[in-house]
């Protein structure tokens, strides 16, 4: 009985530094990501959660939950359950934390022409990498290219279909041969929600698949 | 019976502690805390001044008594070296010298400081106890700094993708060019002994606000003279100013 109390007072008091807001917030995202899922993408599990989840991919790894943390100055924080944060500006990855070599930063977000881009906007910022590189520029054209269907979840969605064709501009010292590469970003054509992302920030990184499952799932009013 | 002692110890330990105040300096903003705040609490409040570029931010406080005595040693081998120096190697030293009396010194809390990574990671989100913090946060630097035994302190922009041995071409800047290498404190606040010749197998890039210690060469004074240039680099890690 002792033993309990001094338990209960332990949480108390390493519980008492955040607010009931906070530790309710934290509580749905520990929920969402503590699914017996294995990363594989269960409409149960965007159903039942009272926070935004997406399912990610990175290389050759498997699909991950993650859950919208914090909505930001106009930034979306997704975490997964071994920490990993994806930094999003309309969907578009700007900062990494948890990977093998983290983007630290990348500039003029304020020019991001997503999601609302004219046909061929185009977008040039650099980059700084955790792992010794700064300052790299990268300039991208974004252009629709098909009307596509995409599926989510057993629902079929009717989208618009973006490419991005990225370059590497920097005159590194250290050679590339790598230098272009495609992201691809599909908007749902009603709502012009993004439901779905193919991305890699620069050519040396894992591509990301981000499937928007919350969003998708609230398009059909299912959440 | 142990176990209840050792936490109710601990607790009563953890309040006391906590009741303490904290001071922190944030650009120049004054705030107060009545308990040991998370790191993420203070950077919470640094986020409401701006959009910074946490890569650079350096948290300092003003447990300074050991780097003083850390500076006055050097200051004292510095002296040392200079009272049986040549021509060449005086200019050298006193220009040195100059520098190292004049930093304005705090104790620097060497981790990486991210809103971001404190909310996230636990080990990036300490406790900070009593004390008075300086924490300072700015937008991206576009320059890297290079002291040390040059001809003067140089403020230089940062290039992007260049080998750090660009940024040393420079004679004016670099009067002793032929040491094999120089420090770099980064951003973080680690201390890199990096080969600054542009064919060494290792790439090197200097991080923006990062900055360079050109230090007392080997080649004018002798090989002695590397662990009193890990000393300095080492105490210019907790430089304000």
């Amino acid at each position: 009985m002792i033993k309990k109390i001094i338990l209960v007072l332990i949480t108390i008091h390493l519980l008492s530094a955040c607010t009931p807001t906070m530790r309710s917030h934290y509580y749905n995202i520990r929920l969402a990501m503590s699914s017996d899922s294995d990363g594989r993408m269960e409409r149960r599990l965007v159903e039942d959660s009272d926070v935004q989840v997406a399912f990610v991919k990175s290389g050759d790894r498997g699909w991950a939950t993650v859950a919208l943390a914090f909505n930001e100055n106009g930034q979306e924080k997704w975490i997964s359950g071994d920490r990993a944060m994806l930094v999003t500006k309309n969907g578009y990855v700007i900062k990494t934390i948890g990977f093998t070599n983290d983007l630290m930063f990348t500039s003029d977000l304020d020019d991001l022409p997503l999601p609302s881009y004219q046909q061929s906007s185009t977008w040039t910022r650099y980059q700084d990498w955790l792992k010794g590189e700064y300052g790299y520029e990268v300039y991208s054209k974004f252009t629709k290219v098909a009307d596509e269907n995409i599926e989510i979840l057993g629902e079929v969605f009717n989208t618009v279909k973006v490419r991005e064709s990225a370059e590497y501009l920097g005159e590194a010292d250290n050679i590339r041969f790598d230098d272009q590469w495609n992201n691809y970003f599909w908007y749902d054509k009603k709502s012009g929600a993004l439901l779905q992302s193919q991305q890699k920030v620069s050519p040396f990184a894992d591509e990301f698949t981000i499937t928007y499952a919350s969003m998708a799932l609230s398009l059909v009013g299912a959440k | 019976m142990k176990f209840l002692l050792i936490t109710i110890l601990s607790l009563f330990i953890s309040f006391f502690a906590s009741a303490k105040s904290v001071t922190i300096d944030i650009n120049g903003m004054k705030l107060t805390y009545d308990k040991a705040p998370r790191l993420s609490s203070v950077l919470k409040q640094a986020v409401k001044q701006g959009d910074w570029y946490w890569p650079s931010s350096k948290l300092f406080d003003n447990k300074t008594t050991e780097i003083e005595s850390e500076r006055q040693e050097i200051i004292s081998e510095l002296k040392l070296l200079l009272s049986d120096s040549s021509e060449r190697q005086t200019q050298v030293i006193t220009d040195l010298l100059t520098q190292v009396e004049s930093w304005q010194l705090m104790r620097r809390i060497s981790m990486r400081i991210d809103y971001d990574l404190a909310r996230i990671k636990e080990q990036f989100n300490p406790r900070l106890i009593e004390s008075h913090y300086l924490l300072r946060v700015a937008a991206r630097p576009e320059i890297v700094n290079v002291f040390g035994t040059s001809h003067a302190l140089a403020e230089m922009p940062h290039l992007p993708g260049a080998h750090i041995s660009v940024y040393l071409q420079d004679d004016d800047l670099d009067c002793h060019a032929d040491s094999d290498y120089v420090y770099v404190i980064t951003p973080y606040g680690k201390v890199d002994k990096v080969n600054r010749s542009y064919w060494s197998n290792e790439r090197y890039e200097l991080a923006p606000g990062a900055e360079v210690y050109l230090p007392l060469p080997e080649s004018l004074f002798s090989s002695e003279v590397e662990s009193l240039n890990q000393r300095i680099v080492s105490l210019a890690m907790h430089r304000v100013k």
